[in-house]
């Protein structure tokens, strides 16, 4: 039996059952019944109690003569998130007395549950209080804790809230103009273990920060080995060659220098050019990229081939072709299943389009290009239709050619080679699993490819440079190996794209 | 020498263990190398699916069914929602899209909207217990034998004993990666080929064996 049910049963209808048809002795009963609302009235002197709600203040209650009455905001509350229309139906109660006797029983009820969901906070922020993580744990367990813990304490707190939250958490719609915010009303309920869990994810970014520092330190450790390194090189072929010492007065001269060029393409590619290395990011750039938005444990992949990747520019051994770190700029989290449009989104931005997410879903919803089925439970769940992917950009000026590309190897990663370099990009469907390493997400994904890492010596393609709506991540780089699983379980979808004037 | 001899068998054993080990790369390559793996992928690109499958569905485990008085013999498989943020949990809502294909060409190609377009939530995904590595090795030997059992099941043929094993590991490995919430779905997609599968001795769960 459900929390209504129970109330309803004992609660309203004790107040709200017909009077039956009498006889006799109980006449005089009814009749007691009946004038007993005039007599509470003329006793109190107030009337009845009138339940005034709207959106702005949906607790206000004020007795018939207009003085106000004031049963107590749990009591509100829980009647809203427990009872079917309570307010209609405490309206239509007749008498004081029976308002008054009502809210009695449910007052003690509420109570009951308040004191309850006391004893169940406490609990809940002492098992998740940053005392219980071990200070001599590796930052790695300590982070996996501290998410666990963020993750738990928003769980296990609305769990304990449930009977007084009302009405229903909004779900994410570009369409509806909802963010999947929580409704106002759920504060005083809900403020402890907000607060915890902001706190808990400030020292989770404090804990990233560290992660990030540290990591920068031994990249640029590295990167200025190698530079010691190539300077080396440099100044030894240079006095081989011309037998002079000039080389050695100052670095700088050195590097200026008009070398033979027998080293140069030896170790370095000197006429490489070096690109914007991803590993001198400020920490708000590593968090606007969202290095850690997949995890710990991915983000620090990430950073990891963000050295990889510098040592290798610096090294000349490869190059970025595109722009994938201006790109990033435009990276946004989606909202629902929109990432088709919010790859277009970006593709519009990067050709300095004035748009918005909301007004592109908004465009493509009426076009028909973008569904979003209103599901029983009340969430929405979103999505483009294959044929449609693209359509936005063409509607805004650009010439668009979209692939299912089933054909050999070469042709395809080629058409995205080719893209990649005469446009800066292209959008390219994955399937979820492959390209989030989680069994969980099984859909298919479109996403904007940046940019690309090309060997320096053999022009292979080594890696791709992503942004992914679906994660807020932005410049992810994936190697070609994965890249390519992932692209292939989406049937290699591939969409196309350039300025009408250009060919 | 005994030592040395111990040392040999377990640098053996430690060679043969790691050469046993493959990473989900490996299990990748092994699934989208099945026909019915890259039919599905085909599928998709239809003329009557790819106005109708939005881009972000998940897809499902393609169960096959025959029609015997039009001697149709295919596929069936689900095109369902699926939630797409990483943040919140994975969420599948019930299908909105049945595509039919055929490994022979016997029923020609497409896609149909089902009916209750406003399907309920089916709740947490139920693959995120599963590791890379087993969620790939599982689907890949799904796969494998069902294009192995299928034309059994087309064929109504009796069953030999080689054929229990495929049977058996289809079985096993269906229950481990598919998604419980959509098995009555299953069942709905290919009545037929459930009572088959339990005429020949496999204990399915309930909503599989229902009716």
């Amino acid at each position: 039996m459900s929390q209504f049910e129970t109330l309803d049963k004992t609660g309203l209808s004790l107040y709200t059952k017909p009077v039956p048809l009498l006889k006799g002795k109980k006449i005089i009963a009814a009749l007691f019944l009946i004038f007993l609302p005039c007599l509470s009235f003329a006793l109190s002197g107030h009337g009845k109690i009138i339940w005034i709600s709207s959106k702005k203040s949906p607790c206000v209650f004020k007795r018939q003569d207009g003085t106000p009455y004031n049963p107590g905001i749990i009591v509100c509350y829980y009647m809203r998130a427990n009872l079917k229309d309570p307010v209609s139906q405490f309206n239509r109660l007749p008498t004081e007395a029976s308002q008054n006797g009502f809210l009695h029983t449910i007052s003690q009820r509420a109570n009951v549950v308040y004191l309850r969901w006391g004893k169940q906070a406490k609990a809940i922020l002492n098992w998740n209080d940053l005392k219980n993580i071990p200070p001599d744990e590796t930052p790695e367990a300590k982070l996996q804790t501290l998410m666990e813990m963020k993750k738990r304490v928003l769980r296990d707190g609305k769990k304990a809230c449930e009977p007084f939250l009302w009405p229903q958490a909004e779900g994410s719609s570009y369409l509806h103009k909802t963010n999947g915010s929580w409704p106002k009303t759920w504060r005083p309920f809900m403020r402890p273990f907000y607060d915890r869990y902001f706190l808990l994810g400030k020292k989770a970014q404090e804990l990233e920060s560290k992660e990030v520092g540290r990591s920068q330190k031994k990249v640029q450790s590295l990167l200025s080995k190698i530079q010691g390194f190539k300077t080396r090189m440099k100044t030894g072929g240079f006095s081989m060659a011309q037998g002079s010492v000039q080389a050695w007065d100052s670095e700088k001269d050195v590097r200026d220098a008009e070398l033979p060029g027998l080293l140069r393409h030896f170790v370095l590619d000197q006429k490489s050019p070096q690109p914007p290395s991803p590993h001198l990011l400020s920490d708000a750039e590593y968090r606007r990229r969202g290095y850690f938005n997949r995890g710990f444990v991915a983000g620090m992949e990430r950073l990891k081939d963000d050295a990889l990747l510098s040592w290798s520019h610096s090294s000349g051994l490869s190059r970025t072709v595109g722009d994938p770190g201006g790109k990033a700029r435009n990276i946004i989290h989606q909202k629902n299943g929109a990432c088709a449009v919010e790859a277009q989104y970006e593709v519009l931005k990067s050709y300095g389009q004035h748009v918005t997410p909301k007004g592109l879903a908004n465009e493509a919803f009426r076009k028909g290009y973008y569904l979003e089925p209103q599901l029983k439970s009340g969430d929405s769940i979103a999505g483009t239709p294959w044929n449609d992917v693209g359509k936005l950009l063409r509607d805004h000026g650009l010439s668009i050619h979209a692939f299912p590309l089933t054909s050999k190897n070469a042709t395809r990663n080629g058409e995205l080679d080719k893209a990649i370099k005469d446009n800066g990009g292209a959008l390219v469907g994955v399937g979820t699993t492959r390209l989030w390493n989680n069994p969980a997400y099984s859909g298919t994904h479109e996403i904007f490819v940046t940019g690309e890492e090309v060997s320096n010596k053999t022009g292979q393609v080594l890696g791709y440079y992503i942004n992914d709506t679906g994660t807020g991540e932005a410049m992810r780089f994936i190697s070609k190996n994965d890249f390519d699983r992932a692209w292939r379980d989406a049937g290699y979808e591939l969409i196309t794209f350039h300025e009408k004037s250009k060919k | 020498m005994k030592n040395q001899k111990n040392n040999r068998r377990f640098l053996f054993a430690l060679v043969l263990s790691l050469g046993a080990c493959k990473n989900s790369g490996y299990w990748m390559d092994r699934l989208d190398a099945t026909k019915l793996s890259q039919a599905e992928n085909k599928l998709r690109f239809n003329s009557s699916c790819a106005h109708v499958i939005p881009e972000e569905f998940a897809r499902s485990i393609p169960i096959p069914f025959k029609i015997k008085r039009r001697g149709e013999m295919g596929f069936k498989i689900l095109f369902y929602p699926a939630e797409m943020e990483s943040a919140s949990p994975s969420m599948a809502a019930s299908p909105f899209v049945e595509g039919i294909f055929s490994l022979d060409g016997s029923v020609a190609d497409h896609c149909v909207t089902t009916a209750d377009q406003k399907g309920g939530v089916l709740g947490r995904s139920d693959l995120n217990r599963l590791s890379m590595v087993s969620y790939y090795r599982g689907k890949s030997l799904l796969y494998e034998n069902l294009e192995i059992i299928s034309p059994l099941y087309f064929a109504d043929s009796s069953l030999q004993a080689e054929n229990l094993k495929n049977i058996n590991a289809f079985v096993r490995e269906f229950k481990r990666v598919s998604e419980p919430a959509l098995w009555p779905d299953y069942y709905r997609l290919s009545p037929d080929f459930w009572n088959w599968l339990k005429q020949n001795g496999q204990t399915l769960p309930q909503p599989l064996s229902a009716q």
